[in-house]
């Protein structure tokens, strides 16, 4: 098949027969629920920009399998500057879409099993790297939506696996038969879950000889038996089930996450791709790690639309020529176009792996992410100096258009004269939906904790500088011979 | 007849409208070039590439045996349409 359009994908997903839980009852039709539907519509996205040609240079590329036109998030970086295009597809669709569009993390999946299960074949012998590229072939001829999950509950974070009261708080392997491994487990805060044709598992960290059940990586279709999905609550999640669009802020895209548990679920041996290996359990996490960090590029493009919400409800207020107001805007653009830096640099820096996949640069992909892990809670907060204390007292739409309230609201909350009233108040609802609605999920505590919590990054920082030789060039240039 | 093919950029963060700027350029050499596909590589003069910005990174390693002309904002836009006309006329 050649790439989906958003139609056909919708509709493939109308196929899926998903365990989805949500406010303690099943969903039984998750494309249409109103609360799933708007991140369902992100995802499309990604499959509807792939087919306009303004966009085709960033968001298709040539399979390096068979030279197919694919849809990039399919894509194994063969270049530089296959990286680079991915961090500028990021920030293209953060901005299209103004929140996560759930898709990058099964691309990140996919380019770092390609590292990894080639590095294990050359010294290992096994058959992972082989099974990894028909598995690569399928997704890219069938144009899936990928959930790369990496994440396990963890329990007693200060044991390791096979220490657990409960063995289950990290993924691991329970049986093994002629026909696959058994796996039962749970992956936490999974974006895009439900709205994934595949569920691609890596093992959370390094693991040791001790937690070899541990180390397991696999690909499921995302309704294999077994597989049930509780999808998060977000702030403000509710407003989709009330009648109009203004309180949503975004009217059009969203995005979910989901605890997504594996019950004694049967992987066949041609979708393992790592099994006890325990030894390369790190280089997966480690390699993923660096290509999600990357990915935080979308924080860029949801960036733009926060600037340009705050941009305009500083106009509608009449006070954008003010120059403390354009001051607080530059300054949300320095530090947006701060984090573009770091995505575009460690993608420029990328290197050829073994397998003849690029990687991005380590060092800065993690110095990239943990600027994320910042910049985006001072543009925010930067938005909400500028828009004012309304954006959170203001009334309903229920109120705007009450007989009863509307003309006190239309009266009360008019600005400047020729702005309508609802176009003011619909941008003071998009900048809360930004920084503290459904959409601050995204843009802030996953901008914090996804790919990594802060601590994570400030330890690769640690391993990965160079100390050595910048104490060479401090001591050599105050004349402390070499020790 | 010249053959004209107009290709993109992927979009990422572009300076102008490269639709807008496109449309523009069919507008003014409608009936004057022949506007052919970018995809049939073996039958073009001239590839008029609508680069969102001055980074202009589209990929034209399918137009190695064309003309390429890189345009990074509406004025080289104009500035290019009239180069055309002035070869044509």
């Amino acid at each position: 098949m050649p790439m989906m359009t958003a139609a056909q994908y919708e509709e493939s997903l109308r196929r899926l027969n998903l365990v989805v839980y949500m406010f303690g009852k099943r969903v039984e039709n998750v494309v249409d629920d109103p609360i799933i539907r708007p991140s369902m519509l992100a995802v499309a996205q990604t499959y509807a920009l792939a087919h306009r040609p303004e966009y085709e240079d960033i968001m298709t590329a040539g399979s390096h399998l068979n030279g197919a036109r694919i849809n990039r998030f399919t894509h194994i970086h063969q270049s530089t500057v296959d990286l680079v295009k991915k961090s500028k597809m990021g920030r293209l669709l953060g901005r299209n879409t103004g929140c996560c569009f759930q898709r990058c993390v099964g691309m990140d999946a996919l380019n770092a099993l390609s590292i990894v299960t080639y590095n294990m074949d050359q010294e290992l012998g096994s058959p992972y790297h082989k099974r990894f590229l028909k598995y690569l072939a399928y997704v890219q001829e069938n144009d899936l939506t990928c959930d790369g999950a990496m994440t396990d509950p963890k329990g007693d974070r200060s044991l390791p696996p096979h220490q657990q009261p409960d063995p289950d708080v990290f993924v691991h392997i329970v049986a093994e038969t002629a026909e696959g491994i058994v796996v039962r487990g749970a992956k936490a805060h999974q974006t895009g879950a439900v709205n994934s044709h595949e569920i691609i598992v890596m093992p959370t960290m390094a693991m040791r000889a001790e937690d070899r059940d541990y180390a397991v990586s696999f690909a499921l279709p995302s309704d294999a038996p077994g597989i049930t999905y509780i999808i998060g609550r977000q702030s403000c999640d509710t407003r989709k089930l009330e009648d109009g669009l203004l309180d949503r802020g975004n009217t059009r895209f969203g995005g979910h996450e989901a605890l997504v548990v594996l019950e004694d679920v049967l992987v066949p041996w041609e979708r393992v791709f790592m099994c006890r290996e325990y030894g390369y359990a790190g280089e997966l996490v480690e390699k993923f790690a660096a290509y999600h960090r990357q990915s935080y590029a979308c924080k860029v493009g949801v960036g733009d639309v926060l600037i340009g919400a705050a941009q305009t409800a500083a106009e509608y207020n009449n006070v954008a020529k003010a120059s403390h107001v354009k001051d607080k805007i530059i300054e949300m653009n320095h530090l947006n176009e701060t984090l573009y830096c770091g995505c575009i640099a460690c993608a420029s820096e990328g290197h050829c792996e073994p397998s003849g996949t690029y990687a991005v640069n380590t060092l800065l992909a993690n110095v990239h992410k943990q600027n994320v892990t910042r910049l985006p809670y001072e543009i925010s907060r930067i938005a909400q100096d500028i828009a004012g204390g309304l954006m959170v007292t203001l009334p309903s739409e229920a109120d705007l258009q009450s007989p009863e309230t509307g003309k006190w609201l239309e009266k009360y909350f008019a600005a400047k004269g020729e702005v309508p009233t609802i176009n003011r108040l619909r941008i003071l609802r998009l900048i809360e939906n930004l920084t503290l609605g459904t959409a601050a999920v995204g843009y802030l505590t996953e901008s914090m904790h996804g790919a990594g919590s802060p601590q994570a990054q400030r330890i690769m920082i640690a391993r990965l500088v160079n100390m050595a030789q910048k104490k060479r060039a401090a001591q050599n240039l105050c004349g402390i011979e070499e020790e | 007849m010249l053959k004209v093919a107009l290709k993109y950029c992927g979009g990422c963060n572009p300076d102008y409208d490269r639709v807008s700027a496109a449309e523009t350029i069919q507008r003014r050499l409608k009936e004057r070039v022949d506007f052919v596909s970018a995809d049939s590589c073996d039958d073009i003069d001239i590839v008029l590439v609508l680069a969102g910005c001055e980074s202009a990174c589209t990929d034209v390693s399918a137009f190695e045996n064309c003309e390429t002309v890189f345009i990074r904002s509406v004025r080289e836009a104009e500035r290019n349409v009239a180069a055309i006309l002035r070869r044509i006329s």
